[in-house]
Protein backbone atom coordinates (compact mmCIF):
# COMPACT_ATOMS: atom_id res chain seq x y z
CA UNK A 1 0.00 0.00 0.00
CA UNK A 2 2.98 2.66 0.89
CA UNK A 3 4.79 1.50 -2.03
CA UNK A 4 1.00 2.47 -3.94
CA UNK A 5 1.32 5.81 -2.47
CA UNK A 6 4.53 6.65 -3.71
CA UNK A 7 3.69 5.90 -7.16
CA UNK A 8 0.84 8.31 -6.73
CA UNK A 9 2.70 10.65 -5.24
CA UNK A 10 5.31 10.74 -8.00
CA UNK A 11 2.59 10.45 -10.65
CA UNK A 12 1.07 13.62 -9.38
CA UNK A 13 4.19 15.62 -10.06
CA UNK A 14 4.51 14.23 -13.79
CA UNK A 15 0.57 15.06 -14.25
CA UNK A 16 1.46 18.41 -13.12
CA UNK A 17 4.86 19.05 -14.17
CA UNK A 18 5.34 17.13 -17.71
CA UNK A 19 5.18 19.83 -20.67
CA UNK A 20 3.99 16.42 -22.99
CA UNK A 21 0.35 16.58 -22.47
CA UNK A 22 0.43 12.48 -23.32
CA UNK A 23 2.77 12.04 -20.44
CA UNK A 24 0.63 14.13 -18.47
CA UNK A 25 -2.48 11.18 -19.22
CA UNK A 26 -0.05 8.17 -18.32
CA UNK A 27 1.21 9.85 -15.15
CA UNK A 28 -3.22 10.38 -14.74
CA UNK A 29 -3.17 6.44 -15.16
CA UNK A 30 -0.69 5.79 -12.94
CA UNK A 31 -2.39 7.82 -10.12
CA UNK A 32 -5.37 5.97 -11.09
CA UNK A 33 -4.25 2.63 -10.88
CA UNK A 34 -2.42 3.37 -7.99
CA UNK A 35 -5.50 5.11 -5.89
CA UNK A 36 -6.88 1.39 -6.97
CA UNK A 37 -4.28 -0.19 -5.15
CA UNK A 38 -4.64 1.84 -2.22
CA UNK A 39 -8.34 1.24 -2.26
CA UNK A 40 -8.03 -2.34 -2.37
CA UNK A 41 -5.07 -2.56 0.23
CA UNK A 42 -7.09 -0.65 2.60
CA UNK A 43 -10.28 -3.43 1.87
CA UNK A 44 -12.57 -1.33 -0.15
CA UNK A 45 -12.70 -4.07 -3.34
CA UNK A 46 -15.75 -2.66 -4.79
CA UNK A 47 -14.05 1.26 -4.94
CA UNK A 48 -11.10 -0.67 -6.14
CA UNK A 49 -12.43 -2.38 -9.53
CA UNK A 50 -14.87 1.06 -10.14
CA UNK A 51 -11.55 2.96 -10.06
CA UNK A 52 -9.69 0.11 -12.68
CA UNK A 53 -12.83 0.18 -14.43
CA UNK A 54 -14.50 3.87 -15.10
CA UNK A 55 -10.88 6.29 -13.55
CA UNK A 56 -8.02 3.66 -14.76
CA UNK A 57 -10.18 2.73 -17.93
CA UNK A 58 -12.68 5.40 -19.56
CA UNK A 59 -11.61 8.79 -17.84
CA UNK A 60 -7.64 8.31 -19.44
CA UNK A 61 -8.95 6.73 -22.83
CA UNK A 62 -11.28 9.57 -22.93
CA UNK A 63 -7.96 12.08 -22.18
CA UNK A 64 -5.74 10.46 -25.34
CA UNK A 65 -8.69 10.13 -27.47
CA UNK A 66 -8.80 14.21 -26.88
CA UNK A 67 -5.42 14.30 -27.39
CA UNK A 68 -4.99 12.14 -30.31
CA UNK A 69 -7.60 14.04 -31.83
CA UNK A 70 -7.16 17.31 -31.38
CA UNK A 71 -3.82 16.73 -31.93
CA UNK A 72 -2.15 18.65 -29.26
CA UNK A 73 0.46 16.94 -27.59
CA UNK A 74 2.52 19.99 -26.77
CA UNK A 75 1.81 23.27 -25.07
CA UNK A 76 2.96 25.78 -27.34
CA UNK A 77 4.72 28.08 -24.38
CA UNK A 78 6.71 27.45 -21.80
CA UNK A 79 3.45 26.96 -18.63
CA UNK A 80 5.54 28.32 -16.00
CA UNK A 81 5.55 31.75 -14.70
CA UNK A 82 7.55 32.53 -11.76
CA UNK A 83 5.67 35.46 -10.81
CA UNK A 84 2.28 34.98 -11.86
CA UNK A 85 1.93 31.63 -10.00
CA UNK A 86 3.73 32.52 -7.01
CA UNK A 87 0.96 32.78 -4.49
CA UNK A 88 -1.05 30.14 -5.84
CA UNK A 89 2.17 27.86 -5.60
CA UNK A 90 2.73 29.19 -1.73
CA UNK A 91 -0.89 29.00 -0.50
CA UNK A 92 -0.87 24.78 -2.38
CA UNK A 93 2.98 24.29 -0.54
CA UNK A 94 1.37 25.79 2.75
CA UNK A 95 -1.58 22.84 2.41
CA UNK A 96 1.05 20.31 2.35
CA UNK A 97 3.22 21.94 5.17
CA UNK A 98 0.09 21.95 7.11
CA UNK A 99 -1.03 18.77 5.86
CA UNK A 100 2.43 17.40 7.21
CA UNK A 101 2.47 19.15 10.32
CA UNK A 102 -1.25 17.82 11.31
CA UNK A 103 0.04 13.70 10.01
CA UNK A 104 3.32 13.75 12.21
CA UNK A 105 1.23 15.45 15.01
CA UNK A 106 -0.89 11.62 15.10
CA UNK A 107 -4.22 13.76 14.60
CA UNK A 108 -5.25 12.22 11.68
CA UNK A 109 -4.16 9.04 12.47
CA UNK A 110 -7.18 6.52 13.80
CA UNK A 111 -8.25 3.15 14.33
CA UNK A 112 -6.75 0.72 11.47
CA UNK A 113 -9.44 0.56 8.85
CA UNK A 114 -12.80 -1.52 8.83
CA UNK A 115 -14.68 -1.63 5.55
CA UNK A 116 -18.06 -2.94 5.22
CA UNK A 117 -18.89 -5.88 2.97
CA UNK A 118 -20.03 -4.79 -0.90
CA UNK A 119 -23.65 -5.99 0.07
CA UNK A 120 -23.92 -3.58 2.97
CA UNK A 121 -22.77 -0.66 0.72
CA UNK A 122 -25.26 -1.63 -2.59
CA UNK A 123 -27.97 -1.97 0.49
CA UNK A 124 -27.40 2.02 1.01
CA UNK A 125 -26.99 2.50 -2.16
CA UNK A 126 -30.45 0.80 -3.57
CA UNK A 127 -32.36 2.53 -0.29
CA UNK A 128 -31.35 5.16 1.39
CA UNK A 129 -29.45 6.27 -1.76
CA UNK A 130 -31.42 5.41 -4.31
CA UNK A 131 -32.73 8.96 -5.33
CA UNK A 132 -29.57 10.29 -5.57
CA UNK A 133 -28.10 6.89 -7.54
CA UNK A 134 -31.32 7.32 -10.46
CA UNK A 135 -30.47 11.39 -10.21
CA UNK A 136 -26.82 10.25 -11.25
CA UNK A 137 -27.85 8.03 -14.13
CA UNK A 138 -30.41 10.68 -14.96
CA UNK A 139 -27.16 13.05 -15.50
CA UNK A 140 -25.47 10.61 -17.17
CA UNK A 141 -27.42 10.08 -19.83
CA UNK A 142 -28.28 14.22 -20.12
CA UNK A 143 -24.72 14.35 -20.14
CA UNK A 144 -24.22 11.79 -23.10
CA UNK A 145 -27.03 14.64 -25.26
CA UNK A 146 -25.08 17.29 -24.47
CA UNK A 147 -21.87 16.00 -25.71
CA UNK A 148 -23.58 14.59 -28.88
CA UNK A 149 -24.95 18.35 -29.06
CA UNK A 150 -21.78 19.91 -28.32
CA UNK A 151 -19.20 17.61 -30.42
CA UNK A 152 -21.59 17.97 -33.92
CA UNK A 153 -20.32 20.61 -36.41
CA UNK A 154 -21.48 23.56 -37.13
CA UNK A 155 -23.22 23.02 -40.19
CA UNK A 156 -25.35 20.05 -38.58
CA UNK A 157 -26.85 22.80 -36.32
CA UNK B 1 1.04 5.85 10.48
CA UNK B 2 -0.50 4.22 7.14
CA UNK B 3 -3.50 5.84 7.44
CA UNK B 4 -1.74 9.60 8.35
CA UNK B 5 0.52 9.05 5.44
CA UNK B 6 -2.14 8.29 2.89
CA UNK B 7 -3.95 11.25 4.19
CA UNK B 8 -1.06 13.16 3.60
CA UNK B 9 -0.65 11.41 0.14
CA UNK B 10 -4.61 13.07 -0.32
CA UNK B 11 -3.45 16.43 0.62
CA UNK B 12 -0.51 16.29 -1.52
CA UNK B 13 -2.28 14.88 -4.46
CA UNK B 14 -5.04 17.68 -4.13
CA UNK B 15 -2.46 20.48 -4.01
CA UNK B 16 -0.40 19.27 -6.79
CA UNK B 17 -3.79 19.84 -8.65
CA UNK B 18 -4.45 23.43 -7.42
CA UNK B 19 -1.09 24.01 -8.78
CA UNK B 20 -1.90 22.11 -12.42
CA UNK B 21 -4.71 24.47 -12.46
CA UNK B 22 -2.76 27.66 -11.64
CA UNK B 23 0.35 27.11 -13.59
CA UNK B 24 -0.63 25.24 -16.95
CA UNK B 25 -1.89 26.78 -19.99
CA UNK B 26 -3.72 23.63 -22.25
CA UNK B 27 -7.32 23.22 -21.11
CA UNK B 28 -6.61 19.45 -21.05
CA UNK B 29 -3.68 19.72 -18.60
CA UNK B 30 -6.23 21.82 -16.33
CA UNK B 31 -8.54 19.55 -17.07
CA UNK B 32 -6.07 16.40 -16.11
CA UNK B 33 -5.15 18.61 -12.54
CA UNK B 34 -9.39 18.75 -11.81
CA UNK B 35 -9.53 15.30 -11.93
CA UNK B 36 -6.22 14.76 -9.14
CA UNK B 37 -8.52 17.02 -7.00
CA UNK B 38 -11.54 15.00 -7.46
CA UNK B 39 -9.33 11.75 -6.46
CA UNK B 40 -7.69 12.94 -3.94
CA UNK B 41 -11.29 13.85 -2.41
CA UNK B 42 -12.24 10.52 -2.79
CA UNK B 43 -9.35 9.08 -1.60
CA UNK B 44 -9.82 11.01 2.06
CA UNK B 45 -14.02 9.92 1.98
CA UNK B 46 -12.66 5.93 1.67
CA UNK B 47 -9.83 6.70 4.05
CA UNK B 48 -12.97 8.31 6.33
CA UNK B 49 -15.23 5.51 5.67
CA UNK B 50 -12.74 2.95 6.79
CA UNK B 51 -12.79 4.54 10.20
CA UNK B 52 -16.34 5.62 10.60
CA UNK B 53 -17.05 2.85 13.31
CA UNK B 54 -20.66 2.01 12.19
CA UNK B 55 -20.82 0.07 9.07
CA UNK B 56 -23.94 1.83 8.34
CA UNK B 57 -22.00 5.17 8.14
CA UNK B 58 -18.98 3.41 6.48
CA UNK B 59 -20.85 1.87 3.76
CA UNK B 60 -22.42 5.21 2.24
CA UNK B 61 -19.15 6.79 2.47
CA UNK B 62 -18.66 4.08 0.02
CA UNK B 63 -21.66 4.89 -1.90
CA UNK B 64 -20.97 8.44 -2.17
CA UNK B 65 -17.27 7.73 -3.50
CA UNK B 66 -19.34 4.98 -6.25
CA UNK B 67 -21.61 7.99 -7.08
CA UNK B 68 -18.34 10.61 -7.24
CA UNK B 69 -16.61 8.31 -9.77
CA UNK B 70 -19.73 8.79 -11.85
CA UNK B 71 -19.86 12.21 -11.56
CA UNK B 72 -16.12 12.41 -12.40
CA UNK B 73 -16.56 10.35 -15.46
CA UNK B 74 -19.65 12.53 -16.80
CA UNK B 75 -17.43 15.80 -16.33
CA UNK B 76 -14.70 14.59 -17.75
CA UNK B 77 -17.09 13.51 -20.96
CA UNK B 78 -19.11 17.01 -20.91
CA UNK B 79 -15.55 18.92 -20.64
CA UNK B 80 -13.47 17.25 -23.66
CA UNK B 81 -17.27 18.04 -25.56
CA UNK B 82 -16.37 21.70 -24.80
CA UNK B 83 -12.95 21.86 -25.30
CA UNK B 84 -13.46 20.08 -28.55
CA UNK B 85 -16.13 23.00 -29.23
CA UNK B 86 -13.11 25.14 -28.18
CA UNK B 87 -10.42 23.88 -30.73
CA UNK B 88 -12.68 24.02 -33.52
CA UNK B 89 -12.81 28.05 -33.15
CA UNK B 90 -9.32 27.99 -32.62
CA UNK B 91 -8.95 29.15 -29.16
CA UNK B 92 -8.08 25.88 -27.48
CA UNK B 93 -4.63 26.02 -27.36
CA UNK B 94 -4.10 28.09 -25.03
CA UNK B 95 -6.56 28.99 -21.85
CA UNK B 96 -5.40 32.48 -21.92
CA UNK B 97 -6.98 32.71 -25.94
CA UNK B 98 -10.54 31.51 -24.09
CA UNK B 99 -11.61 34.93 -23.07
CA UNK B 100 -15.34 35.23 -23.78
CA UNK B 101 -18.39 33.32 -22.88
CA UNK B 102 -20.11 34.48 -26.24
CA UNK B 103 -22.77 31.90 -27.65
Amino acid sequence: MLACAAVAAAACLAVVLSRDLLRSALGLLAVMLALAGIYAGAGAMLIAAVQVIVGGGAVVVLFIFAIMVLNSRHEDKPSFHMGKAFIPSAVAASLVIFAAAFAAAGFLDLAPARMPRISAVMGSLFSGYLLILEATGLLLFVSLVVVVILARKDTDR
Amino acid sequence: MTLGLLQLLAFWMFACGVAGVVIRRSPLAVFMSIELMLNAANLLIVLGSGNAGMEAAASAGLAAVFILIALGAAEVAVGLAVMMAMFREGKGASLDQATGLKG
